[in-house]
């Protein structure tokens, strides 16, 4: 936890980062918002809504970060947040979300992302929840892709343990639009309980997906992955990649790949796999002086990265 | 044992750890240090599995005594024998997803100057470094890869298991050629594993291996000459048993 704090310190700046927050949105750059940007925080009770409204033509190189997180052992944050990238507009977004001490924690996340025409997003989301599995989240996106977007999405809770976790992805887009999704997840301990169902809707002609799924299942933990892509329109183009890794008997993983086609002329393509480490991989780490035990952290560090 | 022998196999019979079967058979032969051996055999013979035994690896059951540098092997786990001073480049090299040329190197704990400097030995231009293990590269790239991490490791003795497996004819000549670099640069002695006689040219002694028995040890042409006879072929160059 030290480690993963300090590197956040490095992302912002000292003070700029509360030794105690219940919840925080921080942003390491207090010009990043201009009289243009639209920003509206709102909070009810214990549910907080974020509206961004990025303008037209609106590009930068700086990232936008989100920092959300419960320091406590107990406690609830609903985040809803609602975000809109004009035309021709380019951002990246940074989102970090920390549970360290959770033990009673629920967080749910319900947002809604607009790509308009033209527009470009990276978006990237990294949990860490702490070592006691004690968190239940329920998280979910809606991206609206429109013409000649482009949407590169990273999730990834590599470390500690998972806690309760449903994830759910949808993204729907238009003409040319391109989406490259990349999901990356640990079950870690045997309350770890993930679920994730990503879905991808090629509603309109020459829309493109790639679609990445990776998990690790280890000390009892439960993984279930669904990745699904549908073409709905001509000359769509998509491809789903589930690859899955098991550690021992106690662990569970289920993968569920769907493909569905409406249109004869677009394709969709697909690979999976679950299995154990390849033996191979270790045998050659162990050749170069890591134990077995090394080789398998060094193998598996990789795959979730 | 001789003072000159880095490496010696005696009787040693290796069975699948699993179905129990006899996969090599009384095995004895020794490599002499500063030396490149040429390990011969036809597919399937047991060469990589010796090379395996030798490492301690793929759990295979093990009779008879392996011993490198006068010291017994048997009971070490393959990363104290790689500690020691053994080190292999395998005939089936596998990818590593996520991982960059960086992080697999840094595993040596080596500086960039002396990573660099051996990627340029085998022909890997520096970019390189920030390249992941993973399919996208070729599988020349990928073995230059492996070459640049044996000669990082600095071993005393290399295995290198069918390492020209899958060159092209020039390529394989320029090989040749980086393995006597390879030799020059750790001060290694060198198991060439092969089922390529043209070898010959940079060995100075040879072991033929066929159905998991040791047909021969001893001089390179004498070994090619029954590894010719074995096959019931003709040597495609005469002069060389004549």
């Amino acid at each position: 936890m030290k480690e993963f704090i300090e590197n956040l310190k490095k992302c912002f700046s000292k003070k700029a980062l509360p030794q105690k927050f219940e919840y925080c949105f921080l942003s390491p750059q207090k010009a990043f918002f201009s009289k243009k940007l639209k920003l509206e925080i709102k909070k009810e009770k214990d549910k907080n809504h974020l509206k961004l409204i990025f303008p037209e033509n609106f590009k930068t190189q700086i990232p936008l970060i989100f920092c959300f997180g419960i320091f406590k052992k107990e406690g609830n944050l609903l985040v809803f947040p609602e975000i809109v990238l004009k035309k021709n507009s380019s951002l990246k977004i940074l989102s970090f979300c920390l549970f360290p001490q959770a033990k009673k924690v629920f967080h749910q996340m319900k947002g809604k992302v607009v790509l308009e025409k033209n527009a470009e997003l990276i978006f990237e989301e990294k949990h860490f929840h702490g070592n006691f599995s004690g968190s239940s989240l329920e998280v979910s996106y809606e991206f609206f892709c429109q013409e000649n977007s482009k949407l590169i999405s990273n999730f990834s809770l590599n470390q500690g343990t998972s806690g309760k976790m449903n994830l759910s992805y949808g993204i729907f887009q238009l003409s040319n639009s391109f989406s490259e999704s990349e999901i990356k997840v640990l079950a870690n301990h045997p309350n770890d309980q993930i679920e994730i169902e990503e879905k991808v809707f090629l509603l309109k002609e020459k829309s493109k997906t790639s679609l990445k799924l990776r998990g690790v299942a280890k000390n009892k933990g439960s993984i279930k992955l669904i990745g699904e892509i549908e073409a709905k329109a001509a000359f769509c183009f998509g491809h789903l990649d589930c690859k899955e890794i098991i550690c021992d008997p106690d662990s569970q993983i289920i993968s569920i790949p769907k493909l569905k086609v409406s249109h004869p002329l677009s394709s969709l393509t697909h690979e999976a796999s679950i299995g154990k480490i390849n033996p191979d991989q270790i045998a050659l780490l162990q050749a170069k002086g890591l134990s077995e035990k090394e080789a398998i952290e060094f193998i598996l560090k990789g795959f979730l990265k | 044992m001789k003072k000159e022998t880095i490496l010696k196999v005696e009787n040693l019979t290796v069975k699948d750890p699993e179905t129990k079967k006899i996969l090599l058979k009384n095995i004895n032969f020794s490599v002499k240090k500063n030396s490149i051996h040429l390990l011969l055999g036809k597919n399937g013979s047991g060469k990589t599995t010796l090379a395996l035994a030798i490492f301690g690896l793929k759990n295979f059951l093990i009779e008879g005594k392996i011993y490198f540098q006068g010291k017994l092997l048997n009971n070490l786990l393959p990363e104290k024998r790689a500690k020691l001073g053994l080190g292999m480049v395998f005939q089936n090299l596998c990818f590593f997803e996520g991982i960059t040329l960086k992080e697999y190197f840094s595993i040596f704990k080596k500086s960039e100057k002396e990573i660099l400097k051996a990627m340029k030995l085998v022909g890997l231009p520096s970019n390189f470094l920030e390249r992941t293990l993973d399919a996208k590269l070729s599988a020349g790239e990928r073995k230059k890869i492996e070459i640049v991490s044996v000669i990082l490791q600095k071993p005393k003795l290399i295995i290198l298991d069918e390492a020209e497996a899958g060159l092209d004819l020039p390529s394989y000549w320029a090989f040749l050629d980086l393995v006597l670099k390879i030799k020059e640069k750790t001060k290694a002695t060198i198991i060439f594993i092969t089922h390529r006689t043209s070898a010959w040219k940079i060995s100075q002694e040879a072991t033929l291996i066929d159905n998991g028995k040791i047909i021969y040890s001893g001089k390179v042409k004498e070994a090619i000459k029954k590894y010719f006879e074995l096959q019931k072929i003709k040597p495609t160059c005469p002069k060389l048993i004549s």
